[in-house]
């Protein structure tokens, strides 16, 4: 249901709206015509087609306007043609009245300007406590006469206030411009213009203070309308209208207050050092511009040149850096490389390990097989030991870890006495010789 | 400590017992101190003390400088790497590089702060977008921001840069140099000492008639 309005408004558009510049410049043209008393109200087509003129004249336009086109799209919603004795006038619509009135006001505001809003407020909303508080008919009557009438006006008058303010300050901008003439007399030209402004925001304070009273005087009014309910919810819904109104153009008029306050302020103190903001200004933009003419956009980072100079600042970091999570299901699976196997290589450290495991399991049976011996109180020469291992197993290595184990053994058993003689024996095989080694246990 | 504190008077004070801490640990993060917000209480202690030891202090324990800029008429401190040194933050992980995305948005935000010289620096998102798609260098940011210039930009695109963006303004909140009003909606006001960025660069913006000369080299950082 919403959506019919704006189905009708997009089918009507080009009509209810003045299709051309020429369009909108001849119904104003018409109005004001009128309003002077120029033209009748109800004008003829001599009329029309003159206004037309006028406006070709005014927009000095080579060509002619097209009269009948023109006219053809302005007949629905501008003006119509009524006919009078034998022949046709042309009538404005109030369509049209309104719509130039609503331009007019808003972009030649001049009555206004010249008024302080205070003035706006003291016209629009008197309030006679003694007959408008009569009864709730009576303050009725102010609300839908005074107060809502009031309510666009003060509203306009906030709007326009604003926009003034706002188009003065950015014509200030334009100080901060290199190559101005005469720039002392134009600082001085903006103060006497912000001196006016800085008075229309002492008016805003006495606005603010009229405003208050108001608002008083009729939440004072709140026992005179407390003897019925239904009443007393006509006056609450009013007075919380008003309220709500009110407390919306405080805040307009603070806003204006506060723009134009920092405005002047800063104009006071430019003057001084203004030479300096332009040069800064322009050196400011330059620099801005060579940035982005250098920078470029690498996988989304920016980055400048690796020659331009970076700057530092100290920077301690005390917050704990949260370790990202990773969800390894978006990583492929990288399988590490197998190593090439050298077979010869391998074989040769297989046989020597073993090799190596075969000494150290018969030095251990043959250290097993002595230690026998000496539990059972034999005596153990060891060259004849020697014989034996070196001809069973037919190697050095392990007669000669039997022999290392014996004396290790002896060390740890106090029970175990070692006697060696340096006499040499020579063993039979091997070119090996030893001193004499007995050993033997000293338990009784 | 009696003499010590004859030399950092600011010890013996109740503003330092309330508000030296969070004002050391907000210096050493590289925040700029001014008179704003939740910044006032520090303000006031470090506007205080600065004469009264505090400075002596950051110079004798960390060989470092508390400076007091001024910018139309606001002070603000923060601390400043002595010259050719750089005192007890020259050790890893206590300093680092203003970024170069970091310092392009800088200057475009001191350039806005200049510019609003007569009114409040309240910026809106409204009035980025538009010196980025209708500014007198749109095509260099859309290139720079976007990576590549077309007529529309798809709204994930829009919000990645928006996002882009928002990350490096919080980036300038922690330092100081902003304050979010929304930060949903990027709506901020820039404050005094973004003027930092004009002293830290102050050299470069200084010498914009030799600009070329930073940028001979095309290899980018």
């Amino acid at each position: 249901m919403e959506q019919d309005i704006l189905l009708s408004i997009s089918r009507t558009y080009s009509e209810v709206m003045p299709p051309s510049k020429e369009a909108l410049l001849l119904i104003v043209w018409l109005k004001q015509k009128i309003d002077k008393g120029d033209i009748e109200e109800e004008f003829t087509t001599r009329d029309f087609e003159e206004a037309i003129e006028d406006i070709a004249d005014f927009l000095q336009l080579d060509k002619n306007i097209q009269k009948e086109t023109l006219s053809k799209k302005l007949s629905g919603y501008f003006y119509e043609t009524l006919p009078k004795g034998k022949e046709y006038r042309i009538q404005l619509t109030i369509f049209a009245k309104d719509f130039c009135k609503l331009i007019v006001d808003r972009i030649e505001p001049e009555i206004i300007q010249h008024l302080e809003l205070i003035h706006t407020f003291k016209r629009t909303l008197p309030l006679d406590e003694e007959k408008d508080f009569e009864s709730i008919a009576t303050f009725k009557h102010w609300f839908d006469n005074h107060f809502l009438t009031a309510q666009k006006q003060i509203l306009s008058h906030t709007e326009i206030l604003n926009q003034k303010v706002e188009s003065r300050i950015n014509e200030l901008r334009a100080l901060l411009k290199p190559n101005i003439v005469n720039l002392k007399e134009l600082i001085n030209n903006f103060e006497i213009i912000f001196d006016d402004l800085a008075k229309q925001a002492t008016g805003l304070a006495s606005t603010l203070d009229f405003k208050n009273e108001t608002l008083n005087k009729i939440k004072l009014a709140k026992d005179r309308f407390s003897q019925d309910v239904e009443t007393f919810n006509q006056f609450d819904k009013m007075q919380r209208d008003i309220d709500t109104f009110f407390q919306n153009i405080g805040r307009r008029i603070s806003a204006i207050n506060e723009k134009i306050q920092i405005a002047s302020k800063r104009l006071r103190n430019l003057l001084d050092t203004l030479r300096h903001k332009q040069q800064f200004k322009i050196n400011l933009e330059k620099f801005l511009q060579a940035l982005l003419l250098n920078a470029k956009n690498v996988k989304g980072e920016i980055l400048l040149p690796i020659s331009f100079p970076r700057k530092e600042i100290p920077f301690l970091q005390s917050k704990f850096i949260s370790i990202p999570k990773i969800d390894f299901k978006l990583f492929n699976l990288a399988k590490p490389e197998r190593p090439e196997l050298n077979k010869a290589h391998y074989q040769k450290q297989k046989d020597k390990n073993l090799s190596m495991l075969k000494i150290q399991e018969q030095t251990a049976k043959w250290l097993d097989k002595i230690g026998d011996e000496i539990k059972t109180g034999n005596k153990i020469y060891f060259e004849e030991w020697l014989n034996k291992i070196v001809e069973t197993e037919n190697n050095l290595e392990v007669p000669i870890q039997v022999c290392y184990g014996l004396i290790q053994g002896v060390k740890k058993d106090k029970d175990q006495k070692l006697t060696i003689e340096k006499e040499t024996v020579s063993a039979s095989k091997n070119d090996l010789q030893l001193w004499k080694m007995k050993i033997q246990s000293t338990r009784s | 400590m009696e003499n010590e504190n004859s030399i950092y008077p600011f010890l013996n004070s109740e503003l330092a017992r309330k508000y030296f801490a969070n004002t050391d640990f907000a210096l050493k993060q590289g925040r700029h101190i001014q008179d704003y917000g939740n910044d006032h209480k520090l303000f006031v202690f470090v506007d205080e003390y600065y004469d009264k030891g505090l400075q002596t202090y950051y110079e004798n324990f960390f060989g470092m400088k508390l400076k007091r800029e001024e910018a139309d008429r606001y002070r603000y401190y923060f601390l400043h790497f002595p010259e050719d040194s750089k005192g007890k933050f020259g050790v890893e992980n206590r300093s680092k590089e203003l970024e170069d995305d970091r310092l392009i948005f800088g200057i475009l935000l001191l350039n806005l702060y200049k510019e609003k010289f007569f009114e409040k620096k309240e910026i809106l998102w409204q009035e980025l977008e538009q010196i980025f798609k209708e500014g007198e260098h749109k095509e260099l940011w859309q290139q720079l921001l976007y990576g590549k210039l077309k007529p529309n930009y798809s709204p994930g695109e829009e919000a990645e840069v928006k996002n882009k963006i928002a990350k490096i303004l919080k980036n300038f909140e922690d330092l100081g140099w902003v304050c979010f009003i929304n930060q949903e909606e990027i709506h901020f006001e820039i404050l005094t000492s973004i003027d930092r960025i004009s002293k830290l660069y102050g050299d470069i913006i200084n010498d914009v008639e030799n600009l070329k000369a930073y940028f001979t080299n095309e290899q980018l950082s």
